[in-house]
């Protein structure tokens, strides 16, 4: 029997949902799609909650949401055999969302920036898409990628590597005027 | 230097922080020096900028954050009260096992002193009869040295099976002990037999009442023939209580009486009297060594018994036993398992008996 004092418990929870964007991040990148993106965070929360000892969990509560988002995404595509494909995105739910800026100018270019961006990281393979996402958006160290996607950590990089480089290509290809700043 | 296509790893851990210092410093002497890899972590660096003024890809609703939040304090609540049910449990669990370990310990202390109340009772009983009797004070209802005459006499009057030895004796046989007679009483409201004995100097009663009003416990135990016998002394009397078939004895002799001999009161005309009789013969400082040679003897003397004591014996009776405690498990039928029951436990009785 597992004592656990509510404090820890409170604040583990409180840490976890810090998480919460990159992991929403992460899962609508494997499911592009909202509805089941809303789901399976729900879901990580839930099942992590139940699994986690808080104890040792403060330590790396992240890179457990990120492990356990993704087995439960693994899980679900071997339930429906097929993974739930979307061809679109409702982009103006993430205008509302996204974050403010005081020039109207430079937040209208930075919207469009950021959907620049989503479209790149959207058209990259599966296995690229997610290692982009754990390291760029959910800040995972290449350790903490490999313990997610259980493989070696010579893959995680090498893999990181290609990823980024067909990201720059995608960018460039759209002639992105944050890329054409940036000299990319 | 490593070439500069196996550099871009390095130079992505570089941007990443992922290096150790003598990594980081060795590249950046690389670097220094090296046009296209100053190329390379410049377009890194600016793709990470790029990728991280974009965070975070996608904000998480506030309806899910409202929602997960709601649910993790549910399912924490639900978490808390379960363990706190856990606990309770175990607490209740733990009291429950106490208090029926306590509840155990209370009956068993209970049955014990009752039945240890109930022994004393029927033992003062005994001596108050014996006493009386001793003083002349004991009225019998029936006199007679015949064992069927008194066992007839008694077995109609009491609710419990009831049979004093029976035996022929010869012209020459004599007998440590005589049968004067019984009569009744009553203990606990259930009637009760005193059967009384004398002999030049003493006197022995022997008071038989139903196990079911009474019980034989205390003093010092000694097991023989599967009987349990309990010895104790008032300080002028002995007394020996046991139970068997339903009945329970208590035989009351003097002190100065050997135990033993007091059990010549049933024992002197049956197949193991001559280990008891030696006892009256007054060889004291041999006792020990004369019951080992009788041993065998004693094997020698149930077998004889048992294959020829049909006319000796009480009908229901095996040939040569002991009504007041014979062994339950004699089988009748079977000579040969007979004998070794007796054979043995002859050997064992007389050995205990010294010992006492």
């Amino acid at each position: 029997m597992c004592f656990q004092s509510e404090a820890s418990v409170q604040r583990v929870d409180d840490l976890a949902l810090a998480y919460m964007d990159a992991l929403y991040s992460y899962a609508f990148g494997l499911t592009r799609n909202r509805t089941d993106a809303e789901d399976l965070v729900q879901e990580t929360y839930l099942r992590s909650m139940t699994a986690m000892n808080p104890l040792r969990a403060e330590s790396n509560v992240k890179s457990w949401l990120f492990t356990v988002l993704r087995n439960t995404w693994i899980n679900q595509l071997r339930k429906r055999r097929t993974a739930h494909e979307v061809d679109g995105v409702d982009i103006d739910q993430f205008r509302t969302e996204s974050r403010g800026f005081d020039n109207p100018e430079a937040a209208l270019e930075g919207k469009l920036d950021r959907e620049q961006v989503r479209d790149a990281i959207r058209r990259l393979p599966l296995e690229f898409r997610e290692i982009i996402l754990l390291r760029e958006y959910g800040d995972l160290s290449y350790q903490e990628i490999a313990g997610v996607l259980n493989c070696p950590i010579g893959t995680v990089m090498s893999r990181l590597g290609r990823a980024r480089s067909k990201l720059r290509d995608f960018l460039s290809a759209a002639n992105s005027p944050i890329l054409r700043k940036a000299g990319i | 230097m490593a070439p500069h296509e196996e550099l871009r790893v390095d130079i992505l851990r570089y941007v990443g922080d992922e290096l150790s210092p003598a990594q980081a410093e060795a590249l950046r002497k690389h670097i220094d020096e090296c046009v296209l890899c100053q190329r390379r972590l410049e377009q890194e660096r600016l793709l990470s900028g790029v990728l991280r003024e974009s965070r975070p890809l996608y904000a998480a609703p506030q309806t899910l954050r409202a929602r997960v939040a709601e649910r993790m304090a549910r399912k924490r609540r639900n978490l808390l009260y379960r363990m706190a049910a856990d606990l309770r449990s175990a607490l209740d669990w733990r009291h429950s096992f106490l208090v029926a370990v306590a509840a155990t310990l209370a009956v068993v202390f209970i049955t014990a002193t009752v039945r240890e109340r109930r022994a004393e009772a029927f033992v003062d009983a005994a001596l108050a009869a014996h006493r009386e009797y001793v003083g002349g004070g004991l009225r019998l209802e029936i006199r007679s040295d015949n064992p069927q005459v008194v066992s007839s006499w008694v077995k109609e009057k009491v609710p419990f099976r009831f049979q004093l030895p029976s035996y022929q004796r010869t012209p020459r046989e004599t007998s440590a002990y005589r049968l004067v007679g019984a009569t009744l009483t009553h203990l606990q409201g259930s009637p009760a037999a005193i059967i009384a004995y004398a002999m030049a100097n003493e006197k022995i009663s022997l008071l038989a009442v139903s196990s079911e009003s009474t019980v034989a416990a205390g003093g010092q135990e000694t097991r023989s023939r599967g009987l349990t016998f309990h010895e104790r002394g008032d300080g002028t009397f002995r007394i020996f209580t046991w139970t068997n078939h339903g009945v329970t004895y208590a035989l009351v002799s003097s002190l100065a009486t050997p135990g033993r001999n007091s059990c010549l009161v049933c024992h002197q005309n049956m197949a193991d009297a001559s280990a008891f009789q030696a006892r009256t013969r007054g060889q004291a400082t041999t006792r020990r060594v004369d019951d080992r040679r009788q041993a065998p003897q004693l094997d020698h003397e149930a077998k004889l018994v048992a294959g020829s004591g049909s006319g000796r014996a009480d009908a229901n009776l095996p040939s040569g036993s002991n009504p007041f405690h014979s062994p339950k498990s004699i089988d009748r039928s079977s000579p040969t398992v007979v004998l070794g029951i007796r054979g043995h436990v002859d050997v064992s009785h007389v050995q205990q008996q010294i010992q006492s």
